[in-house]
């Protein structure tokens, strides 16, 4: 049973795909969907039918996971939507170059130099403490082709609680 | 003082204050509210006040005048002669005599202050009341013949002194006592309150022929509007019962014996009747007429003490109100208030009492509220044809009318059957035609074919109380209803098969099928609410009524069981069955039609709305009805038993067909919530004993709604998440009723095995491959599943079921730490928790509970790690932080239930020994995660700081010691955040916020800690309440948890408070205000026992002594 398992999870990812189906009214709240194309986090859902003896329609709010957008959407609940796969991982901060490249490190131990500071807060939190010396961990979100520094913590809190 | 000055100053602010905005700057309005401010809060100001009185003509500055004076009269009336306070009573008297163009609300304030002075005056001034009394005498005797102006001026004053007397416990005026409060009420109402209700009865009487002028009766009607909701005094009753039946609203009226002469003159009940039938049409006074009669056909004890006089009251009031009934212009206004005193006059007077009536008086009476009710349906269904209407009138009053009818029809051996029985079959008529489309019914059409509608909440519970009335009004005539419904089934069923041919064929558009969809919805909503109702948690029987009808109709048992089996094949039941059973196997038919549509491939033409009646007639029914528990009843009817018995053949087979419908359903309809929660609703009621699970257990479908339940995950069965805990929690329910542990082990091998053997595959890919998506997909649904699983415990099966789930439980932590980005997860991992500790940790074992509070804490620090000093660009991050908050809170709150009620073995067998963990030492660490992501921002959110404050709360009552031995940083930022709480002053984290203060108070105290360190932090508290009493910043509803508290503070730093009061006493700037307070400060402490967290008497004294202090000291202050 178990190989079986396994064997299934490896089809499942083996693809290049950046979405996979799901039936509309499986998905949830603080789920995330594709709306308008693009990959967003469903903030606000509510179900409606037409008529009293129709079948149920499932209304979707959702916010762009990179731009903060607000996309909507309505579909039949036994229709199947886009899903985005939606990753987080955690990077160590290396370095940070003068054109403003991250040098992050992750869990294996390899190093990628291809992302940007990012803009806002987590931007200044990132340079104040790196600056400081401080050993800063980066969450990298990442989904259809996109990735972004999302959010920054102090390593060493991580390693005083721990 | 120079008043003159004063006053000049008071009427330009005045003017200031009344000028248009763009006239006057914003620093003058300003400058002119601080003078009326200050004006407010004068002492000593009579001199100036009566000034203002004599020499002022400015509306705003008199109105003030009189609230200053109010103050100032209820401080110092001892203080001031007798002599002044009789010349400025017969001043203001002057000023409301003569000033005819003053406002109304302007002499309303004026006259309070003569109410004020009279109230004081009859109490502290020889005979109890007189002045009073000589007071209402002048008005009553003068306002009788007089109309316009001076009669409005008399109900002024009289509404000023109703009042004053309306209060006892809550009384605005503390300068007088509790029991003087109370004597003057009583007084009142024997005496001068008789005298206004006469007085009103004798104005309107002399004026009921004659035109009125609008203004005169409107405010004669307030008047005697007041006095039918007065709030009577009660002997005997405890101070604080007192105070909250004394807020009651709309009390029922019950006049003390004293009025008996009164209630019993023959010209009493008719005026109502008259004066409403005069006003009805106008639409000012309609409302408030029919107000009064519901208040007056309310009257009860001990003015009708006994049956004679009740039955008397009866006689008197029925004719009349059945003459109004039968009025042919009904009047949308007074609909409502009509159907509410149907419902007054049939709940006060019980069936026994109704049925000692006059016969014909009686009959007239049901036939006329029967005619009555049908005339509400009717508008009722007019009324639902429209959309978007937000004032339901029609159907709210149908609500209260058929609510009225309850009383009769339950009561059938107190009252004459006959009289109502055809009454009831024409309600009963009327409400089924009103919902089924014509030519049967007279239903209206609904135009929201192409609209989509949001989430409507479903009939079932929009028209909760009008259907089960329904239910009892069908109970009450069986012989005629059962067969109703049952032919109207058939009949719709077949045209729906009809109709769904010719819409497949394409010769009908699909909504042609929804009016034939609506109808069957009606009708098996109806049948529903006949045959059984909700027991609210009780054991659903089957009503008598119902085992008598089917007895008495007498049927071949056997028969009735074959055709209740054939139904299952579509064959139509015959009359020569038994009529429930009957009228179940059409909705049984019906059930099949719809499967065998669907197995056609046309189930695009199905109503998921019909289809989730279906399943909850079919849940309703086998609830009460389904393998059936003859030990239950005294009559069971054989043929209940032959079709639905424990031993019946014709059950199994039933069973296996109706968990088919609904394996079929969680298939079919799972885009349809609803009908996917009516179907696990029907398979749990399939499975709810222990006779049903090993039935089902045996039974052929039921692995195959467990296959159903395997097999949800991604890439394989989706369904909703809700769902398909909902749906783990059935399945493994059944096993949760086997009585044999062996069997019940081997049934949810059957779920539990697959679901851990998921688990366990996933344990050992989490480390190598974290980040695949469908591994994270795979956890989150293994996760939903075994929360499924918790939620089903019980306790009976919590320890058996915590051997399974255990295992998960404790990895929680670690999947949380890798998953820690991954919002959806964590808050499964928390859930798991929450759900054990919930449903599960009271019956755990120590060791058990142990393992719980390892996980729940390694969830606690997993999450404290990663989420502390995170700094997020996402949208939603703060959203997420509040819902992770949120659910983490519920979680430390629900561990510590363990200490509130441990059921475990040990517990019970007594031989408990302190585990090496506890709840509190978890929920004290979550504390101290939870801390340092609080901020003031999220303590603004209600439902963060209502929990936040609970748990604070809670920990302090069952651990206050080990609080005190928190670090003092986490300790004095706990201390800190509780101040907030005090300060944001939300009603419910406030209580929180004192019960935390006052449990830490009298641990210190009880323990002497005052010379530890951490009781440094609770100190301060004793000025932060001190001051929020003295600055008047304490609500009356308040001041139960403010005394607890201060009380607790003071047995806790007796010193410091000595020292607080007197820094404070030495603040005040006159001997005289210093002398005052000093008084009001050791009153409030005398001869109070103040050690040891002092005893129950002495905190009960002081709460009672606090509101008299807080009185006091604002006079000292100001």
């Amino acid at each position: 049973m178990a190989d079986m398992e396994e064997h299934e999870f490896h089809t499942a990812d083996s693809g290049a795909s950046e979405t996979f189906p799901m039936q509309c009214s499986a998905l949830r709240k603080n789920g995330f969907v594709m709306l308008k194309g693009r990959p967003c986090k469903i903030v606000e859902m509510s179900t409606s039918k037409t008529g009293k003896h129709g079948h149920a329609k499932v209304h979707m709010v959702g916010l762009d996971i990179f731009t903060g957008k607000k996309c909507e959407d309505i579909c039949p609940s036994t229709h199947n939507m886009d899903v985005p796969f939606v990753k987080r991982e955690d990077y160590q901060l290396m370095d940070i170059s003068d054109d403003g490249f991250l040098t992050l490190m992750g869990d294996s131990g390899d190093l990628r130099e291809d992302l940007k500071v990012p803009d806002g807060d987590v931007g200044v939190q990132l340079k104040t403490d790196y600056d400081a010396g401080r050993e800063i961990l980066c969450t990298v979100l990442k989904s259809c082709g996109e990735e972004v520094v999302i959010a920054v913590k102090n390593n060493t809190a991580l390693e005083k609680t721990n | 003082m120079d008043v003159r000055g004063s006053l000049e100053q008071l009427e330009t602010a005045a003017r200031i204050l009344m000028a248009p905005p763009d006239i006057v700057s914003k620093d003058e309005r300003f400058a002119a509210e601080t003078m009326i401010i200050n004006f407010r809060k004068m002492r000593n100001a009579f001199v100036l006040c009566k000034y203002i009185l004599e020499n002022s003509q400015t509306e705003l500055v008199i109105f003030e005048t009189a609230d200053v004076l109010r103050n100032n009269l209820m401080q110092d009336w001892n203080k001031l002669p007798d002599e002044d306070i009789k010349t400025l009573n017969q001043h203001i008297l002057n000023i409301l005599l003569g000033n005819t163009e003053f406002s109304y609300a302007m002499k309303r304030r004026l006259a309070g202050v003569i109410a004020l002075i009279v109230k004081h005056q009859s109490l502290t001034n020889g005979a109890i009341g007189k002045q009073r009394t000589e007071l209402v005498s002048h008005i009553v005797g003068t306002a009788l013949n007089t109309t316009g102006n001076h009669l409005v001026l008399a109900c002024c004053m009289l509404d000023a002194l109703l009042a004053e007397h309306q209060y006892v416990v809550n009384a605005e005026d503390a300068s007088l006592t509790y029991e003087m409060h109370f004597a003057a009420k009583r007084d009142f109402e024997n005496s001068d309150l008789l005298r206004i209700f006469q007085f009103c009865l004798q104005f309107l009487t002399t004026h009921e022929h004659s035109p009125m002028k609008q203004r005169d009766l409107d405010h004669v009607l307030k008047v005697l509007e007041i006095i039918l909701c007065w709030n009577f005094t009660k002997q005997n009753l405890p101070k604080r019962v007192a105070g909250v039946i004394e807020m009651e609203a709309m009390p029922t009226f019950k006049p003390p014996s004293s009025w008996l002469d009164t209630i019993n003159d023959s010209a009493f009940m008719p005026i109502f009747f008259n004066i409403h039938v005069k006003v009805r049409h106008d639409d000012n006074f309609v409302l408030r007429t029919v107000n009064l009669l519901a208040q007056l056909v309310s009257m009860h004890r001990p003015v009708l003490m006994n049956r004679e006089n009740r039955v008397e009251f009866l006689s008197k009031i029925l004719p009349p109100f059945t003459t109004l009934l039968n009025l042919p212009d009904k009047l949308s206004m007074e609909i409502y208030g009509l159907s509410d005193l149907i419902r007054k006059i049939l709940l006060f007077n019980r069936a026994a009492l109704l049925s000692l009536v006059e016969t014909q008086t009686l009959e007239n009476f049901f036939q006329a509220i029967g005619i009555f009710s049908c005339y509400v349906i009717q508008q009722a269904a007019i009324e639902e044809s429209k959309s978007g209407v937000d004032d339901r009138l029609y159907r709210d009053s149908l609500t209260r009318v058929l609510e009225a009818w309850m009383n009769i029809l339950t009561d059938t051996e107190n009252f004459p059957k006959q009289i109502v029985q055809p009454i009831v079959t024409d309600i009963f008529n009327c409400y089924l035609k009103a919902h089924l489309s014509p030519p049967e019914g007279f239903r209206q059409l609904v135009a929201t074919a192409d609209e989509s509608e949001e989430d409507e909440e479903s009939d079932t519970n929009q028209f909760r109380d009008q259907l089960q009335a329904v239910g009892v009004f069908g109970r009450f005539i069986l012989p005629h209803s059962v067969p109703i419904i049952t032919q109207l089934l058939i009949f719709k069923c077949q045209a729906l098969q009809k109709q769904i041919e010719i819409v497949a064929s394409q010769a009908a558009p699909r909504e042609s099928l929804e009016p034939i969809y609506e109808d069957i919805h009606w009708g098996i909503l109806m049948a529903g609410h006949i045959l059984a109702f909700d027991g609210l948690g009780e054991t659903n029987l089957v009503p008598s009524e119902i085992h008598d009808y089917s007895i008495a109709a007498d049927k071949d048992p056997d028969l009735s069981a074959a055709a209740f089996e054939k139904s299952f094949q579509m064959v139509n039941v015959e009359e020569n069955v038994d009529p429930i059973v009957r009228l179940v196997s059409c909705v049984i038919i019906l059930s099949e039609t719809e499967r065998r549509v669907n197995a056609s491939g046309l189930g695009y033409l199905l109503s998921p709305e019909l289809a989730s009646n279906v399943l909850w007639f079919l849940h309703r029914f086998c609830e009460s009805y389904f393998v059936i528990s003859e030990e239950y009843y005294t009559n069971v009817s054989p043929s209940f038993l032959a079709a639905w018995g424990p031993l019946s053949q014709v059950t199994k087979i039933s069973q296996t067909f109706l968990l088919q419908r609904v394996k079929e359903d969680l298939i079919r309809y799972n885009g349809e919530v609803t009908v996917m929660r009516d179907a696990i609703n029907l398979l749990l009621s399939l499975v709810d004993s222990n006779k049903k699970a090993e039935l089902a257990i045996h039974s052929t479908e039921l692995p195959a709604i467990v296959e159903i339940a395997n097999g949800v995950g991604p890439g394989k069965y989706q369904m909703p998440n809700e769902a398909y805990r909902k749906l783990v929690r059935a399945v493994i329910s059944v096993g949760s009723f086997c009585e044999e542990q062996s069997r019940r082990e081997q049934y949810w091998d059957q779920v539990l095995v697959p679901l851990a053997a998921r688990f366990q595959n996933l344990s050992g890919l989490i480390s190598t491959e974290k980040h695949r998506d469908d591994i994270r997909m795979e956890i989150s649904c293994v996760l939903s599943g075994f929360i499924g699983a918790a939620m089903s415990s019980h306790s009976k099966t919590a320890t058996p079921l915590f051997k399974r789930i255990g295992p998960v439980v404790t990895e929680c932590g670690a999947i949380l730490a890798t998953y820690h980005n991954y919002v959806d997860i964590v808050e499964l991992c928390i859930e798991l928790v929450i759900e054990l500790a919930k449903r599960s940790l009271s019956y755990l074992s120590s060791g058990d509970s142990v393992t719980l509070y390892h996980s729940a804490m390694s969830v606690v620090k997993s999450y404290s790690s990663h989420a502390r000093g995170r700094v997020s660009n996402e949208k939603t991050a703060e959203e997420d932080t509040f819902n992770d908050l949120v659910t983490l809170m519920d979680m430390l709150t629900c561990l510590l239930s363990k200490d509130f009620l441990d059921l475990s073995p040990e517990s019970i067998s007594g031989n408990n020994t302190p585990p090496s963990v506890s709840a509190s030492d978890v929920s004290l660490l979550g504390l101290g995660t939870v801390l340092p992501l609080m901020n003031a921002d999220l303590l603004q959110f209600p439902s963060l700081s209502n929990k936040y404050f609970r748990l604070v709360a809670f920990l302090s009552e069952l651990h206050a010691d080990k609080m005190m031995v928190l670090p003092p940083p986490m300790l004095q930022a706990v201390y800190e955040s509780v101040e907030i709480g005090l300060r944001n002053g939300a009603a419910d984290p406030f209580a929180s916020c004192c019960e935390f203060v006052s449990c830490m108070a009298i641990h210190i105290s009880r323990h002497s800690q005052q010379s530890v360190q951490t009781s440094e932090y609770c100190k301060p508290f004793l000025k932060i309440f001190l001051e929020m009493i003295l600055s008047q910043r304490v609500s009356k509803e308040s001041i139960p948890s403010i005394s607890t508290v201060l009380f607790a503070l003071i047995t806790a730093f007796p010193d410091a408070y000595s020292e607080l009061v007197n820094q404070l006493l030495s603040s005040r700037s006159s001997e005289e205000s210093r002398n005052k307070l000093s008084l009001a400060f050791s009153k409030l402490t005398e001869n109070l026992n103040i050690q040891n967290g002092g005893d129950r008497l002495s905190r009960s004294a002081f709460r009672d002594r606090l509101e008299t202090f807080i009185f006091s000291a604002k006079g000292c202050l100001e």
